[in-house]
């Protein structure tokens, strides 16, 4: 390290640490993100602890720029880039994980899997909870002698226990998706309940004037 | 500590990449381009399955091509009762339940049944193809595929395409081994003869209310209404842009210069960035929303909304939470760029 870093305090040092290692709330990765983007030093840093761990992972450092780069572009990350290495392999049965990834199990991937399921948009996701499973085990089966394909998978940050359904959020969702372009028929069609939209559809019924009630699309 | 767990990151990834077996792989443009156009030029009609966060939606979904005029028609087959008929740019949600009408018209914007994404070019910079062989889907042949991302900022896709005419037939978005949303057919006819009245809604939406999603037609109507003059105050400009710059996440910023859309009410400038694959839509309302920043998903999309100065950015896309607050900062520096009075007089 530079002497640049003795005036980093250690605590600052341990966040960037935990940052890298996606040990963050998201609540503080949204901070140190912003740090991060005016702090030359402590991009630095993160980038420093980010090629350490690309070069324990086997991971070419210049494939892609590394995150030095990236964040003196002006862009910055707290998390996607330690994004681990896996195989995918859909076929695979038990536990869905490599066994690397469970002797390092705690890190910050085992983590954002296990809090991505935290759905707050739709409201119903302790009804089914076997059906996601059956999704996402059952349905890779289908194919004979699986491949594997090792790619790196982002490494997710929890969503905030303060975010809960949102109806401004769930309307910037439908406008999306209604015109979100997508590999395959029917993967680009809002999908949201008039219940998950809620008061954002409402509100805007409410303030729009009215227009044509015709529709020229469901005429025809 | 840190140094000890990588080290026993590396070792075991080390091994399991050794251990990975080598596959075909190609640039996965052309493969892309065939899909887009199996997928606006043939008739088809079927049983979807869309499933994320744990829910199973099942549409029936009929597409047929008219005169070069992408038309669909999905019906909700269980849940609240809906209704989804796009004919070209224009897409109208019913929700009988709740006598509901949701009016898209993507006026400006590129024809929605442009599936292929914007920047093909872009594809192969981020994404490589995998062949995998062959696999079975709905009672047809199909082949496999695997859309790699090279880097962490997106999801990999999982495609199963129609082995005699590429439909696809069913998709994966995965994170890693995790499935976070899939849509796949679970039974199609292809190349069937369907008449237009098969896209006719059976619903009698007289009384519904309306909303719609994009205020250009309002607009015309509604000249002087508030909704008007809070879109001129947002300084809206015709034409199109490209900003691609030296962006780590990819994501090219292209198409309408910020497109006027309505969202909760409100009119916002809506931006679209690609990277070959995914899309992500960033949303400019004037004011501050007075958060620190927000966020949520459903299936693979995330949303992320944030205020900067006296302006809220709204982002959504199908994108990993991170690459949405990395293209905060981006899209922040260029759409500013872009509303500079130099910037709109050149074009």
């Amino acid at each position: 390290m530079t002497n640049g870093d003795e005036s980093m305090n250690s605590e600052l040092r341990e966040q960037v640490s935990a940052f890298v290692d996606g040990e963050l709330d998201s609540n503080e990765a949204e901070l140190l993100v912003r740090r991060l983007g005016r702090d030359d030093e402590l991009r630095s840093y993160a980038g420093t602890l980010m090629n350490i761990g690309r070069v324990m992972r086997g991971e070419s450092l210049s494939a892609d720029g590394g995150f030095v780069d990236r964040v003196r572009a002006g862009v910055v990350t707290d998390g996607t880039e330690r994004g681990a290495r896996v195989a995918y392999n859909p076929g695979s049965q038990g536990s869905g994980m490599p066994p690397w990834m469970r002797a390092a199990g705690g890190l910050a991937l085992t983590l954002g899997v296990a809090t991505l399921a935290l759905n707050w948009m739709d409201g119903g996701f302790n009804e089914q909870p076997a059906l996601a499973e059956q999704s996402a085990e059952v349905a890779p089966r289908n194919a004979a002698a699986e491949p594997q394909v090792d790619y790196i998978v982002p490494a997710e940050v929890a969503p905030s226990r303060l975010v809960i359904a949102d109806p401004e959020l769930a309307g910037y969702v439908m406008n999306h998706s209604a015109t979100r372009r997508t590999l395959v028929p029917g993967a680009g069609i809002p999908m949201l309940d008039a219940s998950s939209v809620g008061q954002g559809l409402l509100e805007s019924a409410e303030r729009l004037p009215e227009a044509d009630a015709a529709s020229e699309v469901a005429e025809q | 500590m840190i140094a000890h767990l990588r080290l026993i990151f590396g070792i075991f990834a080390g091994l399991t990449l050794m251990s990975a077996p080598v596959r075909a792989q190609s640039e996965p443009v052309p493969l892309l381009q065939q899909i887009n156009d199996a997928m606006q030029t043939l008739d088809y009609e079927g049983t979807l399955v869309r499933s994320m966060d744990g829910r199973l939606y099942t549409l029936h979904v009929a597409h047929l091509n008219s005169d070069g005029v992408s038309m669909e028609k999905l019906v909700s087959m269980d849940g609240e009762p809906r209704e989804i008929v796009r004919v070209g740019n224009e897409l109208v949600c019913l929700y009988p339940n709740r006598q509901l009408k949701f009016i898209d018209k993507t006026a400006g914007a590129s024809n929605a049944f442009t599936r292929l994404p914007l920047v093909a070019e872009n594809v192969g910079r981020f994404y490589e193809l995998v062949s995998l062989g062959t696999d079975r889907v709905a009672g047809r042949e199909a082949k496999r595929f695997f859309i790699r991302p090279k880097d962490a900022f997106r999801y990999g896709h999982s495609l199963w395409v129609d082995a005699e005419t590429l439909l696809p037939l069913r998709m994966q978005l995965l994170n890693g081994k995790r499935v976070v949303e899939e849509v796949r057919f679970t039974d199609v006819q292809i190349g069937v003869e369907i008449p237009k009245s098969a896209l006719i809604s059976d619903i009698d939406d007289s009384g519904f209310q309306v909303i719609h999603a994009s205020p250009s037609e309002l607009a015309e109507k509604f000249s002087e209404s508030p909704v008007q003059r809070a879109a001129n105050t947002l300084s809206a400009a015709p034409g199109e842009v490209v900003v691609e710059g030296d962006s780590a996440s990819g994501f090219t910023l292209r198409g309408p210069r910020g497109e006027m859309v309505q969202v909760n009410g409100r009119t916002v400038r809506r931006f679209e960035y690609s990277d070959g694959i995914a899309t992500v839509s960033v949303f400019v309302a004037a004011g501050s929303s007075g958060t620190g920043g927000k966020h949520g998903k459903m299936g693979a999309t995330h949303s992320y909304q944030r205020s900067v100065g006296n302006r809220t950015m709204t982002l959504v896309g199908e994108v990993p939470l991170n690459t949405l607050r990395m293209l905060a900062e981006q899209a922040d520096q260029q759409i500013t760029a872009l509303d500079t009075p130099e910037a709109v007089a050149t074009e």
